[in-house]
């Protein structure tokens, strides 16, 4: 072991020696060449010194004009060695100063010197001409063409800014490489097997760069004024009055799509689960579709419908009735459309799980089916319903797309921070809001994972049971089925809306029938939809794969700091989507990592957000697979790398493959990072669906709502299939 | 194949407690050579590092010290793909996507042999198993004993130096149980392979193994051959863990010389401790009885 350190050590250095060798000479050189041009340039501006005052009063002036690269001062009479110069400066005045203030100093009695000699002179240092400016300075005599005569000295100035830049650029340069080279050279020392150590490695970087450092850099900016540390930005924002409003706003809307969405989350799963209702898949498939509708859909189509100029509006104000549909109220009942899916999963899950065993014994002991409700099942339930009202919360709160159309007067912190972004260009204030969003956000997710999904009871009991205790009498139970069917309807007009919305001229004004805006979507969103399609094809596989390797690492490997890289890798799924994006442009627009504008700050952007659904599903699935498995492939001499292909790929398929479609759909209907990190070159559709409701041009954006539905469920479909095939795989695993 | 030996040189394992965060040494510096070609047994309770010492020779734990050598190489730092070992699991480790053709080819196509060839060779090794029809299937339309002979055909079939078998029987009911004791040790005979095998039943180590490794909370406490370990045992332990045993405590009070000559100094020269005598005396009935020992020595008993 300690010979192996040795070794480690003795390498490294080499690699060290080796490196700075490569390093200095390369620097050296790139001095020297720029010493050389800039000896090059004094030489032939030297050249064209004219004699006479007033002519070489106009040359100076027009050096000055022509060229920015260097500045010139003449000193019309060559000093004494020693004494003080005898003439005024001309040319350049920031210059002209500090060879009049220097005159005496031993560099600039040299220059004088050499220039009486008619030889040019670097000084061997750099000096700070006018604001902070390092500069290398050049003296060259100036010799009366007809006399040849040294009538004084030219002093040249050229700025250091490139030789700086390109000194820093090697330093990092060379710091990275020195790193990687490190790490390689350890694992291939020190490891027994080096693919997992790269993997890990690479695993480690890769969340640090895309999750930590995006992350630090929003929280630094949101504490900084004008390069320096300071409270300003946060004391604004908690004396601002519209900025508090904007989070009493999100917190209101979050409670108020909670609230609603558990309820009709409960009912639904209620329904399903504990009466004899009909049509139980009908309402189990409605009860989860909206989870997948492309962002602004459902809003869409509400405007549509309830919009100032919508269709239900209109036959209500012929009635008396006036409203507005923007703001707080038309913004809960969106989200509760488009959110209660979340509350029926988890409730449906609760529900199923609870033993009903308990309620038969309790309507034996002659309680009637109410009391057993309220005192048996709702009370089992409570876990599940606190945990599905946090779920919704969190949502709510991040959400973006809803309020960007529908939220009116009303001021909420997501819409806010976009707003400071791209309105205002304050980044400062945008990072500050975004993560004050994430308090509550955090607060709500971490509340449910550790606190209440820890206390539910219903794991305890035995195996479910399988059989319905009916627990409705016929009138309760055709009272909440017509609920349920009435929400049903509703859902389905609002997607019929959008449809509709495809084949009408000018909705609100104009009915009749047209194909138009059909023609007209198309031939305007191609590129739109073209962009997206291929990014989120190609964050797709990457997401997919890394994926895959980290819930093989996770679950199969013993390393140092697991917890750390598992809560990196998990973190962005309780960001909201704004502090993401907003950090992403903050961190990636300048150096050392330049990304804004590229295609790859999105799709990483897609990746670090999908990859938590994807790890999560690979770590259910790979616990489930005999490790004795994997274990035989190295056995009978797989590497690493090959275990993972042949074996482990295969065999998590199913979670693989619904990793994948949920990175695409996810990635083909993200909104709220993406929208900070589009730029001309690489659109999304969905900002463009944006567009065109900011325009009025509902029919441009009901086509392709539309075209994202289609494509959304066509993923999930197809996904499905694949899967069902493997089924029988999955079974013989365990 | 050119059969190899096996040496273990004080080898530790100490295993961190991710909860207490406590050391548990799994192996307390464990010593053995095995003889190329022979059969050795692991034998002991649950919990007593069996498993350990296996994964440590296959390579799936690094030693916390010690130095293992397969003939003479020193593999201690070789990760598990790269050593000549092949291990047949409890749980068979079966690849569950494959056919059992494509399982027991596995090895072979990992190291780039043609197609044709890995054919032919599974088929042989298949129709040694005694499996010759089945390539076709998956694992999981097979039976349990079934699935034990795809697992053995595809270790076997890399030509490995060092077979392991960690506890391969344990999920068959007896009588297929017998059945597979015999055809393993027939195929490891036949190939002349070194093989290691761990068990905790002992009915099965007696009649499987050349010798038999008995060990105890991470240390050995005896090696031998079987006959050695049920007639001699070492300690109480051994004897119970082996045989059938009666232990009567007693208390020695005297000793007179031997007659017929067998370990007549052992007997004499030692001052008999309470330890000793009851190793001595608690083996099992047969042997107390046969070599009529008690007779010899005056005791008394005190329960
Ligand atoms: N990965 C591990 N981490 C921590 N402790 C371990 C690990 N593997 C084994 N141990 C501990 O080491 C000791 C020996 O385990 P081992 O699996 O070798 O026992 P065994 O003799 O094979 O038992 P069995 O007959 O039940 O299979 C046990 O106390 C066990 O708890
Ligand atoms: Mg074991």
């Amino acid at each position: 072991m300690n010979k192996k350190i040795i070794n480690f050590i003795v390498t490294l250095l080499f690699v060290v020696l080796v490196g700075y060798w490569i390093y200095s000479s390369v620097s050296d050189e790139f001095m020297k060449q720029t010493g050389a041009s800039q000896r090059r340039t004094v030489e032939t501006v030297a050249a064209g010194y004219p004699s006479g005052n007033e002519e070489v009063i106009e040359w100076l002036k027009r050096l000055e004009a022509e060229t920015s690269t260097y500045r010139v001062a003449f000193v019309p009479e060559l000093p004494m060695p020693g004494e003080k110069l005898t003439s005024t400066p001309q040319g350049d005045s920031e210059l002209s100063s500090l060879v009049s203030e220097n005159a005496l100093d031993p560099e600039f009695a040299k220059g004088f010197d050499n220039a009486a000699y008619e030889e040019i002179y670097k000084s061997s240092h750099n000096w700070t001409v006018g604001k902070n400016e390092e500069q290398a300075l050049f003296f060259a005599p100036a010799i009366d063409m007809k006399t040849h005569d040294v009538e004084g000295a030219l002093v040249f100035s050229f700025s250091t800014d490139g030789e700086q830049n390109f000194m820093r650029m090697m330093n990092t340069l060379f710091f990275c490489a020195f790193v990687l080279f490190a790490v390689v050279i350890w694992q291939l020392m020190m490891s027994r097997d080096p693919i997992v150590g790269f993997a890990l490695a690479g695993l480690f970087l890769m969340t640090l760069i895309f999750v930590a450092y995006p992350l630090f850099e929003a929280l630094r900016l949101s504490f900084l004024e004008n390069g320096k540390f300071s409270l300003s930005t946060w004391k604004t924002i908690l004396q601002s009055e519209g900025y508090m409003s904007a989070l009493w706003g999100s917190l209101k809307l979050g409670c108020w799509t909670a609230t609603f969405s558990t309820i009709v989350g409960f009912l639904f799963a209620f329904v399903v689960s504990r009466t004899n209702a009909p049509c139980k898949k009908l309402i189990s498939t409605m009860g989860v579709l909206p989870v997948i509708s492309p962002p602004f859909s459902l809003t869409l189509s509400i405007i549509l419908l309830f919009g100032n100029n919508g269709l239900i509006t209109r036959w209500l104000r012929v009635i008396g009735l006036d409203f507005s549909i923007y703001g707080l109220p038309g913004l809960v009942l969106v989200q509760t459309m488009g959110m209660f899916p979340i509350a029926f999963l988890t409730l449906g899950g609760v529900l199923q799980a609870i033993d009903s065993t308990f309620e038969e014994a309790s309507l034996n002991l002659s309680a009637s089916r109410f009391q057993t409700f309220s005192k048996i099942t709702f009370p089992l339930a409570i876990p599940g319903i606190l945990s599905a009202w946090l779920l919704v919360f969190t949502t709510s709160l991040a959400d973006f797309a809803n309020p960007l159309l529908l939220a009116g007067d009303l001021k909420v912190l997501s819409l806010e921070s976009y707003i400071e972004v791209t309105g205002m260009n304050r980044l400062g204030h945008g990072a500050a809001l975004s993560i004050l969003l994430l308090l509550p956000t955090l607060t709500a997710f971490l509340a449910q994972r550790f606190w209440v999904a820890k206390r539910s009871y219903v794991t305890v009991t035995g195996k479910p049971s399988g059989r319905i205790t009916e627990l409705t009498t016929p009138i309760v139970r055709r009272i909440l089925t017509g609920i349920i069917f009435a929400i049903i309807i509703f859902l389905i007009m609002l997607y019929g809306t959008i449809f509709a919305g495809c084949f009408v001229k000018n909705w609100g004004i104009d009915y009749t029938f047209s194909l138009e805006n059909i023609t007209e979507a198309i031939t305007r969103s191609t590129d739109a939809l073209f962009d997206t399609v291929t990014l989120a094809a190609i964050a797709t596989p990457i997401a997919g794969i890394i994926a895959m390797i980290a819930a093989l690492l996770i679950v199969r490997r013993k390393f140092h700091g697991k917890k750390l890289l598992e809560m990196l890798l998990m973190t962005p799924f309780a960001l909201p989507g704004t502090l993401l994006g907003i950090s992403y442009i903050l961190a990636f627009n300048h150096a050392p990592i330049i990304l804004v504008g590229t295609a790859a700050i999105i799709i990483i952007n897609y990746v670090i957000r999908e990859l938590p659904v994807g790890i999560e599903g690979g770590i259910a699935s790979l616990r489930q697979i005999d490790p004795s498995i994997e274990e035989a492939a190295t056995d009978l001499g797989a590497d690493q790398a090959t275990v993972f292909r042949t074996i482990v790929l295969p065999l998590v398929r199913p979670a693989f493959l619904s990793s994948l479609s949920y990175t695409f759909v996810r990635s083909m209907t993200a909104v709220s990072a993406v929208i900070f990190l589009i730029s001309a070159r690489w659109y999304h559709i969905t900002v463009l669906i944006y567009n065109f409701s900011e325009n009025l041009r509902f029919g441009l954006a009901s086509v392709l709502s539309t075209v994202l539905i289609i494509i959304v469920f066509g993923a999930f479909g197809i996904m499905r299939l694949v899967v069902r095939e493997n089924s029988n795989l999955t079974k013989n695993v365990t | 194949m050119a059969s190899k030996s096996v040496t273990f040189d004080n080898i530790k394992k100490i295993f961190r407690d991710p909860q207490s965060g406590q050391d548990v040494a799994a192996v307390a510096g464990v010593s053995f050579r095995l003889e190329p070609g022979e059969l050795v047994t692991l034998l002991g309770p649950s919990g007593c590092g069996k498993s350990t010492i296996l994964r440590m020779l296959s390579g799936f734990e690094q030693p916390t010290s010690g130095k293992i050598m397969i003939g003479d190489n020193d593999v201690t730092n070789t990760p598990p793909n790269k050593r000549d070992t092949a291990m047949v699991f409890q749980s068979y480790g079966l690849f569950p996507h494959m056919n059992v053709a494509e399982n027991v080819g596995y090895g072979l196509k990992l190291r780039k042999i043609p197609q044709n060839e890995i054919d032919t060779k599974v088929q042989k090794f298949l129709e040694m198993v005694g499996l010759g029809q089945m390539g076709k299937r998956p694992p999981s339309r097979l039976s349990g004993g079934q699935q034990q002979r795809v697992a053995l055909a595809r270790s076997l079939i890399v030509e490995p130096s060092v077979l392991l078998l960690d506890e391969p029987l344990s999920n068959l009911d007896a009588l297929l149980r017998e059945q597979m004791r015999v055809e393993i040790r027939r195929l490891q005979k036949s190939l002349g392979i070194t093989a290691m095998y761990v068990t905790h039943d002992r009915v099965e180590a007696m009649s499987l193994s050349d010798r038999i490794i008995v060990m105890k909370l991470g240390h050995i406490i005896q090696i031998g051959t079987p006959s050695d370990i049920y007639r001699d045992p070492v300690d109480t332990f051994v004897a119970g863990f082996v045989g059938k045993v009666a232990f009567f405590p007693c208390e020695v009070k005297g000793l007179s010389p031997l007659r017929d000559g067998r370990n007549p100094s052992r007997l004499a020269t030692k001052r008999w401790s309470w330890p000793d005598l009851s190793r001595f005396l608690s083996v099992n009935r047969e042997r107390v009885l046969k070599t009529e020992l008690l007779r010899r020595i005056s005791i008394s008993a005190t329960a």
